[in-house]
């Protein structure tokens, strides 16, 4: 039997995970949940915020806590309503589960590296949830929680609805978790928000949209509009100044050309890795048959990162590989990151000439195919980070992407009870990046100049 | 914008297109068939839902690509969409960018689900979502009731829409 476990946490302080969730315990010492710590949470993002080490793992650990926490403040402003209360109970221990376990098919640098496959971390997730050879699914049989509900939390098919909110929604313990994590670790103030107070009026309420009736999270409106309003202020703030960096999304342009590039090389013109090339990578970034369950697992960000640093050793004859060496050396190196010219979003001109620079750059110049890149954050995972505050919404956008409060015990849009957020409604946040290697800047400038884009 | 030339050319194809959860059901099923759509979907109250392909459908009104005309219903505003001579113009220009090719055997699923109900679409494509992500016979059905209650009138036709497009939905 244990007694529980505390666990020292950089942005909960302590972590708890007591007796009654020995179940945690037992999920996290399985290889799939140790695999997360080689896993980073942000990213390449460690080459801009030099603190951005955390991995995958304390995050998942965190979301643990912040859905324990949630569960226990719903229990507290529910008290006396029986049914609601019941349901709570029987979502707990999946739910608890599915926090834990909701990033447990993320693969190294897995936007970069998710080109190269049709597959997508989701499908791992439920795969290493499902799959009966996997210690997490073992362990979760052995403890007496169906797989199947964990996985359907997570793939948002499950009900009563709740609980998908929990893990995932605009009011979600993984946002919780990973704006505050992200923001103390990269050392940026702007993305904390008072997490105590949201904890304190959080509630669940049953909304009717459209023709469905939908039990969502919501708050307390009259206690805890200016904390929704900080946390999605919050977001705003975490996606310019983080997620969205410059250079930040210069190298992950940058380590998505050097895959391309290996790619190519490998797929096409029948390139021999060098020893110190970690197969499963190879397998993964040549992408011509899936990787099995087993072999996924084996990926991780170290696992990449020693072959890129193998690759930068390379001394070949052949330009192709020349290339591909090169590339590989700025990138471990982080050598000059590209440079950047902004597109406004609103610039239809400029956005239109920089489709026609693309054409011409790729047919005129296709030795410089890996050497540029070009960056749309509406065409990127973290699109989700921001609030769509669009004030036309069908009911289906309503149900998927609002904020509900409650006033007077009726829920609203948060927009309408909110002056800061409904000034805020109807705008769109969106940066189109052209970046280019500076080495080659000679090379790039008189098409630039052409189309009017520098 | 993972696919907006497509989902401009879908319009075109499309004419009108009345209300964006249509458009989503529609994308979806395409997607399914193995048409050019890069957006992700994930579950949601009504079905599959993208965020990206709300978002394209935005960017597409603010450049006046498409019309936007708002209708509102008992049941909240519902917004339908046709195209502008400016998207026809744009999409003749970039049209080297343009991976949906609407051949015969294209125009054919096009047609087979666009005249169905908004109503069977969202069934048929819930169906499916819930198939692909392991969801069959006893447990499909029990979903179908825990999530579409008020739509289990549609799951016949939703089955039979899928059988036309060569989805096995037992």
């Amino acid at each position: 039997m244990s007694d529980g476990k505390v666990f020292r946490d950089p942005v909960h302080d302590l972590i708890a995970v007591p007796d009654g969730d020995q179940f945690i315990l037992e999920l996290l010492d399985t290889p799939e949940m140790q695999r997360l710590r080689r896993i980073r949470q942000l990213g390449v993002s460690l080459f801009t915020y030099q603190g951005a080490e955390h991995s995958r793992f304390t995050h998942s650990l965190g979301v643990y806590h912040c859905v324990s926490r949630l569960l226990d403040a719903l229990r507290l402003n529910h008290q006396g309503e029986t049914a609601l209360l019941k349901t709570i109970d029987e979502i707990t221990r999946p739910v608890k589960a599915a926090g834990l376990l909701h990033d447990i098919g993320h693969g190294p640098f897995s936007h970069a590296l998710e080109r190269f496959t049709n597959a997508k971390h989701e499908k791992y997730t439920s795969e290493i949830i499902r799959d009966d050879s996997t210690e997490v699914n073992k362990t979760l049989q052995r403890m007496g929680i169906p797989p199947d509900a964990v996985a359907d939390i997570i793939n948002k098919t499950y009900q009563p609805s709740l609980a998908v909110d929990i893990i995932s929604s605009e009011l979600d313990a993984d946002r919780m978790d990973y704006l505050l994590r992200d923001s103390v670790m990269c050392g940026v103030n702007y993305g904390r928000f008072d997490i105590e107070w949201m904890m304190h009026v959080m509630h669940a309420a049953t909304v009717k949209i459209g023709d469905n009736e939908v039990m969502k999270l919501t708050a307390d409106a009259r206690k805890g509009v200016h904390a929704i309003e900080q946390y999605v202020m919050a977001r705003l703030y975490m996606y310019e100044q983080v997620y969205f960096h410059k250079t930040t999304r210069a190298i992950e342009g940058l380590l998505i050309n050097t895959l391309s590039c290996a790619h190519e090389l490998l797929r096409d013109k029948g390139w021999t890795s060098p020893q110190g090339t970690h197969p499963m990578v190879e397998k993964f970034i040549r992408g011509e048959e899936g990787l099995s369950l087993g072999e996924y697992i084996l990926l991780d960000d170290f696992a990449v990162l020693s072959t890129l640093a193998q690759w930068a050793r390379m001394s070949p004859a052949d330009a192709d590989q020349r290339e591909l060496a090169e590339l590989s050396r700025k990138l471990v190196d982080r050598s000059r990151p590209f440079g950047c010219i902004e597109i406004s979003a609103n610039d239809a001109r400029r956005q239109r000439e920089l489709g026609h620079w693309e054409t011409e750059i790729e047919t005129q110049m296709p030795e410089l195919n890996y050497r540029w890149y070009i960056d749309d954050t509406d065409s990127t995972y973290y699109k989700g980070i921001l609030y769509n505050m669009s004030e036309k919404k069908e009911p289906e956008e309503e149900a998927n992407t609002t904020i509900f409060v409650l006033e007077d015990s009726e829920p609203v849009r948060v927009e309408s009870a909110s002056t800061i957020l409904e000034k805020l409604s109807g705008q769109r946040s969106r940066h189109v990046r052209v970046y280019y290697d500076r080495d080659c800047e000679a090379s790039f400038k008189p098409l630039f100049e052409k189309h009017g884009i520098m | 914008m993972k696919s907006i030339f497509e989902v401009a050319s879908l319009i075109c194809i499309l004419g009108k297109v009345d209300g964006r959860k249509r458009l989503q059901k529609i994308v979806y099923l395409l997607q399914q068939k193995g048409f050019p759509f890069a957006e992700d979907f994930e579950y949601g109250q009504f079905g599959p839902y993208s965020r990206e392909l709300s978002s394209e459908i935005g960017v597409l009104v603010e450049n006046d690509l498409i019309y936007e005309e708002t209708e509102a219903t008992m049941l909240g505003d519902r917004f339908k969409y046709e195209p502008t001579a400016a998207l026809h113009e744009s999409l003749e220009i970039n049209s080297d960018n343009v991976k949906l090719h609407a051949g015969e055997k294209e125009m054919e699923i096009i047609t087979i689900i666009n005249k169905e109900a908004t109503n069977v679409l969202e069934v048929a494509s819930s169906m499916l979502f819930l198939l692909k992500s392991g969801h069959t016979g006893e447990r499909l059905a029990r979903k179908l009731q825990e999530w579409k209650p008020n739509l289990q009138a549609f799951v016949p036709e939703a089955r039979e829409l899928l059988s036309q497009l060569g989805f096995d939905s037992a």
